[in-house]
């Protein structure tokens, strides 16, 4: 049971990896009156969810699966030197890594969220070696897109591809959710009603996430979501703003 | 951690307007000819305060940088310090060697100070202007920072504010850890603060230097949360549940 | 995402579904020596036709992006003879540009995409290489989902390092005043087999969240241009001009402008809006429309 416990320490908005000062461009799509209540928020996210979040689930499993099977998920103590050619970059498959965030990157046609994607990447990244110290973590390379290092994260914590997809998807609606009780004249518990209200979704989009990022990676579908794009770059030149996205 | 190998790393936190920004200006003018120094701000909106402190002019602009807190200052130095960790390793590593690292928490409340994960010292800043009695009232930051500013002295009789009476009370209050009075417009109590933290960089380079946590926030009022009663007292001890930022 | 009833893998079946037609066109071009001024000229070098999918050599019109009247270049022109696609219907149409060759390629008329007898999908797969100094001007006009169909237009591009693209979309739900049908657009531009460019709008009622504030709102135009100059003198910072239309620096040889309409029209001058920012060679400011007519 250690993954499903696991599973949950990943998903909760408390770990510390930087998240909570984004609102995944729902910041902006109020200020420009494209969201005005809770039937917008929950519109708002049910989009997102099927278009970027699923594809960014679905790059979390591709890289997920890029990762040896037998990468260990307990973290090798430090000390021990002679594990290193067994670990780091032979677990690693740097390449096929920079291939899928070269793909990924491919189907972010926002200059601003792939600098963001990036960011919170290595955030993650830089918060999961702390909390969890591990050789694959150590020998990631900086920079990767997040859903990226959220494969090798679900990797490293013992999950299941699918898992580490809902936790994707997860995280890709409770973000704006927590955002909107303070962006918008709606309670905290609207905005979790919201993501209660998605939960068939959200299961639906982890399963077929997981199923293509299954699969050849260039397939993986890019699900546009121009409003996204363009609320991330109107947000960039937005001089007074709450949330960083 | 205080090896002297990095920068040391010093917290500025304090409420809202009393003069944490004026305060790292005070110290970078004092301080630029013997310290390479980088300073990273903490804004509830955008940039505000990095580009207060590149119009002062006290360092080269890309010595400063802004973090964006996503509305939630407190959260960014203490509960998740991803981001400012990495915004501080990210400066010292381009600015390669630094000295010493400011980081300056977005003017919340009383009662946020900074994880030791983040700095090895802090000082909190208070001013005459917010009342005689609030040195008295104590608090984490007030009672356990490494320094305590009493800033602004130089306004007291304009704020009918005993000026010697809210220092004793804040002695009182930290059981004799340091507390300074200090004006920018009286230049020996800009000499003191940086005297100060001289000190706490020598030591720190010495390996002398242990950070101290001041401890968990004190309950808070948030009145801007909307609730029965039109907000809650609460605090941030660990397991918590009710307040995900 | 789109309706799993449609296969992620059906464009590489060339039988395509029982109940409508396959179809296979073709259209390549080759260097064909040089003008009296040193400089190359282009030929067709194979058309193949297969009713309703009929390329026809053309003349020059209107308003042409980076090629703009050049009498050195190949141009074509797509005429879909008949309505359709219509539900079954399977269509591939190849473009190879040979090296050093320059194509225009255009079309006809809009593509109206209908429901079949048996409410079967249909496919239309372009699958497009460039080769080495190539250069590929494709203005499609508007794709547009009729109430009922389940269409997916699939373009693959594969340049060569050095190839240079334009490629315009426009994708219209429903006719005016219709439901619009399901329509999943997917475009993948890849340069020396890297993915540059990879787009896809799931759009209509297997598309599902399409219609929300985070995809595409209330818009029923949805449009996008991809610019390949493998010289550069790109934008390299985004260009906004309005809340609804973009261009996207992807890297310093290739932008991506995107933009929404609530109809055709609305979309229409947004694209060419961005494109007359963006400037000579690649738009122009004009009456009306910067696209071949």
């Amino acid at each position: 049971m250690r993954s499903r416990s696991a599973l949950l320490v990943l998903a909760d908005g408390r770990l510390p990896t930087g998240g909570y000062a984004h609102s995944a461009g729902l910041e902006q799509a109020i200020r420009q009156g494209w969201v005005n209540d809770i039937d917008g928020l929950r519109d708002f996210l049910r989009g997102r969810l099927h278009t970027t979040g699923l594809m960014n689930a679905a790059f979390a499993v591709a890289a997920w699966n890029a990762l040896e099977e037998d990468t260990p998920t307990e973290a090798a103590p430090t000390s021990t030197s002679t594990a290193e050619s067994s670990t780091g970059t032979d677990i690693l498959a740097e390449a096929a890594l920079r291939d899928l965030d070269a793909e990924l990157i491919a189907r972010t046609p926002s200059p601003a969220l792939r600098r963001i994607g990036s960011w919170l990447g290595t955030l993650m990244l830089r918060s999961m070696r702390s909390i969890h110290p591990h050789p694959l973590l150590d020998a990631f390379p900086k920079d990767l897109q997040q859903p990226i290092v959220y494969g090798a994260v679900g990797r490293v914590l013992g999950l299941s591809d699918a898992d580490t997809a809902a936790t994707v998807l997860h995280e890709a609606v409770t973000g704006p959710a927590t955002a909107a009780v303070k962006l918008m004249h709606i309670d905290p518990f609207q905005a979790h009603g919201a993501i209660i209200d998605l939960a068939y979704d959200l299961d639906e989009a982890a399963e077929r996430a997981a199923d293509f990022g299954r699969g050849d990676p260039a397939e993986i579908p890019a699900l546009s979501a121009p409003l996204s794009d363009f609320a991330a770059e109107l947000h960039e030149g937005d001089n007074v703003r709450l949330f960083a996205s | 951690m205080s090896n002297g190998k990095r920068a040391l790393r010093l917290g500025i936190a304090g409420p809202v307007g009393t003069g944490k920004s004026s305060s790292i200006a005070n110290i970078c003018t004092a301080l630029a000819d013997e310290f390479r120094i980088g300073v990273i701000t903490n804004d509830i909106y955008t940039d505000e305060d990095a580009r207060f402190l590149k119009a002062a002019g006290v360092l080269p602009e890309e010595r400063i940088r802004a973090v964006e807190t996503g509305a939630c200052p407190h959260t960014a130095i203490r509960d998740d310090v991803s981001m400012n960790l990495l915004a501080v390793e990210a400066l010292e590593s381009d600015f390669d060697p630094l000295d010493i690292v400011l980081v300056e928490s977005g003017g919340d409340n009383l009662t946020a100070t900074f994880s030791p994960a983040l700095v090895d010292a802090q000082l909190f800043v208070l001013d005459v202007a917010g009342g005689g009695d609030v040195a008295r009232k104590g608090g984490p930051g007030i009672g356990r920072a490494d320094l305590l500013v009493i800033n602004k002295i130089d306004l007291g009789p304009h704020v009918d504010v005993d000026v010697e009476q809210m220092l004793d009370d804040a002695r009182e209050a930290r059981e004799g850890q340091p507390v300074l009075g200090v004006s920018r417009k009286i230049p020996e109590t800009v000499e003191a603060l940086a005297a100060w933290v001289r000190e706490v960089h020598a030591r720190f380079v010495k390996g002398d230097h242990t950070p101290v946590d001041p401890g968990p926030m004190a309950p808070h009022f948030h009145a801007d949360e909307e609730a029965d009663g039109g907000g809650y007292m609460h605090t941030h001890e660990e397991g918590e549940a009710a307040h995900t930022h | 995402m789109f309706d799993s009833s449609l296969p992620e893998t059906w464009a590489l079946n060339p039988k395509g579904s029982a109940s409508g037609m396959t179809c296979r066109a073709s259209v390549a071009t080759t260097t064909d020596g040089t003008d009296p001024n040193g400089r190359t000229r282009t030929r067709v070098d194979g058309l193949r036709r297969q009713a309703p999918l009929v390329p026809r050599p053309t003349g020059a019109s209107g308003f042409e992006p980076y090629v703009d009247g050049d009498s050195n270049i190949a141009r074509v022109a797509l005429t879909t003879a008949a309505a359709g696609p219509l539900g079954g219907d399977h269509y591939i149409f190849d473009v190879h540009v040979g090296a050093g060759s320059t194509l225009l390629l255009r079309e006809v008329s809009a593509t109206l995409v209908l429901p079949g007898a048996h409410g079967d999908p249909s496919l239309m797969h372009c699958r497009v290489t460039v080769e080495s100094g190539g250069t590929l001007i494709w203005v499609p006009e508007p794709v547009i989902a009729a109430r009922g169909c389940h269409h997916t237009h699939r373009v693959d591009i594969d340049l060569a390092e050095d190839a240079r693209l334009f490629f315009r979309e426009e994708l219209l739900l429903g006719r005016h005043g219709e439901d619009p049908g399901s329509l999943s657009s997917r475009l993948n531009v890849r340069r020396g087999g890297r993915a540059l460019s990879i787009q896809r709008f799931d759009l209509g009622p297997a598309g599902k969240g399409f219609d929300t504030p985070s995809v595409v709102g209330g818009c029923l135009g949805v449009g996008s241009v991809v610019i390949v100059e493998p010289d550069g003198g790109l934008p390299t910072e985004t260009v906004i001009a309005d809340p609804k239309s973009a261009l996207l620096p992807i890297d310093e040889t290739c932008v991506q402008v995107n933009s929404l309409g609530d109809d055709g029209l609305a979309l229409r001058r947004r694209l060419d809006a961005a494109l007359a920012e963006l400037g000579e060679p690649w738009g122009r400011e004009t009456g009306w429309s910067a696209v071949p007519r």
